[in-house]
C-alpha cells in the first residue's frame, strides 16, 4: 500500500470511528508476551491458554502443539507456531483452532448486534508448509452467530499479509460487558459438522469451510501466525505498541509471579499454624482471579524473624476481588500469632481472570 | 479443564468462599466462588452435566 493510500485509509477508519492509536482489538497480535512460556502441547482439557491471551482449542487432545518462535516478516519478530502431531482424519464435530477472545468492554465501538454494527479488517501475517484456502471465523459468545471467513495461502513456507474485511452482524446478541465479545478463530481443522459457506452471518457455530486445508490432516505441517489486527474499516499498518503496555493490557487477564525466592507477600501469622498474606495487583484484573499454584505445597514458605517454615497445604483464599487477594499459608506448628510474617514462593503462583 | 479433585474451602472464613481443584496435569487451583470467573463456570458445567462432584469442605 502506497504512502498516501494509508493515509487515506488512516483517515476513512477514523472517520467511520476508529482510532489513530490503540486501534487494534486484538491484543498481543505480534506474540511478544508469553508469561506461560513458549512451548504448549494441547495435551489436557479442550482450550489451553498458550502466548497471552492466545488459545488453542481441541476436542481431541495432542493433535497439535504450539511455539513461540523467533520467525517472522520484517518488522515484527516473533510468531506463534502450530505443528501437526500426526495424519489426523478429523470427525463429525472436531475442531482444532487457534483464537482469542476479545471481552465484551471493549467491543462497544463495533456496535455489534445493531443497525449501526461497524464494517472490520482482520489482517495478519501467515505462512504454511500447506498451501490451499484456510479458514476462521467471527464468533458471539453464545455462539448462535457465525461468520466464518477464508484466505488463501498460495506459496508454502512464505510469509504472506491476509486482510478480511466482515461487515459486523446487526442482529444477535452480543456481550458488552467484561464478558466474552466476539472470538475470533483460526482453523487448523474442523469436520463437516463444523463447515459453512463463507461470507455471511449466520445462526450456528461453525468455523471452516468444506473445501478448507485441515492442517492437523498433515503429520508435522507447519502454520505461523502473526502481527494480527483487528480494525474497524480498512487495514492499515500494524499498530506496534511499546511491550510494557501490551505487557499491561495482558495482565487484567493474567499474571504469573514467578518465583524469585525472595519475600513478596506482606502478612502476618494469624495462629501458630495460619499466616495472612496480601496481594495487590499492579493491574487490576477482569474479575475475581482464581490462584495456580504448583501442586508441591513446600515450594511456598513463611518467612518470620530470623526463620521459615515450609508449607504443608495449599493456598487458600481469604478474601479476593479484582483489585487484589488475601490468603492464608499453613504450616504444621511454629508460628507465633501476631508476629509480622511474609510468604517466599520459590515456583509461581497464577492469577487468572481470563475470559 | 481436567479436574481429578475438587472440594469446598473455607480460607479462614465462617462460609465456604472458593473451590479448591485438583488438576489431572498436578496443577492446583483455588476457585473463587464468582460468576465471572471462568474457571467456576466451567466447574459449574461439569457439576450440571453430572461429570464432576465438589466434596464439602472440612
Amino acid at each position: 500500500m502506497s504512502k498516501a493510500a494509508e493515509l487515506a485509509a488512516l483517515i476513512a477508519n477514523v472517520n467511520h470511528g476508529s482510532s489513530l492509536a490503540n486501534k487494534n482489538f486484538i491484543i498481543n497480535g505480534a506474540m511478544e508476551i508469553y508469561q506461560r512460556g513458549t512451548s504448549f502441547d494441547t495435551s489436557s482439557g479442550y482450550g489451553d491458554y498458550t502466548l497471552d491471551r492466545w488459545m488453542s482449542g481441541h476436542t481431541v487432545t495432542g493433535k497439535f502443539s504450539i511455539d513461540r518462535v523467533a520467525d517472522a516478516p520484517a518488522g515484527l519478530k516473533h510468531s506463534l507456531k502450530a505443528t501437526s502431531a500426526s495424519a489426523y482424519s478429523v470427525g463429525t464435530n472436531e475442531e482444532f483452532v487457534i483464537r482469542q477472545k476479545i471481552e465484551g468492554e471493549n467491543c462497544i465501538p463495533l456496535a455489534l448486534g445493531t443497525a449501526s454494527a461497524k464494517t472490520v479488517t482482520l489482517s495478519f501475517w501467515v505462512k504454511s508448509s500447506l498451501t490451499g484456502t484456510f479458514s476462521g471465523a467471527f464468533l458471539n459468545s453464545a455462539e448462535d452467530r457465525c461468520y466464518v471467513f477464508t484466505y488463501a495461502i498460495s506459496s508454502a513456507s512464505t510469509w504472506e499479509k491476509k486482510e478480511v474485511t466482515v461487515a459486523l452482524d446487526t442482529s444477535g446478541t452480543w456481550v458488552t460487558s467484561s464478558g466474552i465479545g466476539l472470538t475470533i478463530y483460526f482453523s487448523l481443522g474442523a469436520g463437516s459438522g463444523l463447515q459453512a459457506t463463507a461470507g455471511s452471518w449466520i445462526s450456528t457455530k461453525d468455523l471452516t469451510t468444506s473445501s478448507s486445508v485441515n492442517l492437523v490432516g498433515t503429520n508435522a505441517a507447519t502454520w505461523f501466525i502473526t502481527g494480527v489486527q483487528l480494525e474497524i474499516g480498512k487495514a492499515t499498518a500494524f499498530e506496534h505498541e511499546p511491550n510494557q503496555l501490551t505487557l499491561n493490557r495482558c495482565l487484567r487477564y493474567f499474571n504469573r509471579i514467578t518465583g524469585y525466592n525472595t519475600r513478596e507477600f506482606a502478612g502476618y501469622n494469624e495462629s501458630t499454624t495460619k499466616g495472612l498474606h496480601v496481594f495487590r495487583f499492579a493491574i487490576k484484573m477482569r474479575g475475581n482471579p482464581t490462584i495456580g499454584v504448583s501442586g508441591t505445597v513446600s515450594n511456598y514458605i513463611i518467612a518470620y524473624s530470623n526463620t521459615q517454615t515450609a508449607c504443608n497445604a495449599t493456598l487458600a483464599f481469604n478474601t479476593t476481588n479484582p483489585e487484589g487477594v488475601t490468603f492464608y499459608s499453613s504450616v504444621a506448628s511454629g508460628l507465633t500469632a501476631g508476629q509480622a510474617s511474609c510468604l517466599r514462593n520459590i515456583d509461581y503462583i497464577d492469577l487468572k481472570a481470563e475470559l | 479443564m481436567d479436574i481429578k479433585d475438587a472440594k469446598y474451602e473455607k480460607g479462614g472464613n465462617p462460609e465456604v468462599n472458593s473451590i479448591v481443584v485438583t488438576l489431572s496435569s498436578g496443577g492446583v487451583l483455588v476457585v473463587p466462588l464468582a460468576d465471572d470467573n471462568s474457571d467456576y463456570v466451567e466447574i459449574m458445567k461439569q457439576v450440571k452435566a453430572g461429570t464432576l462432584t465438589i466434596k464439602d469442605a472440612d
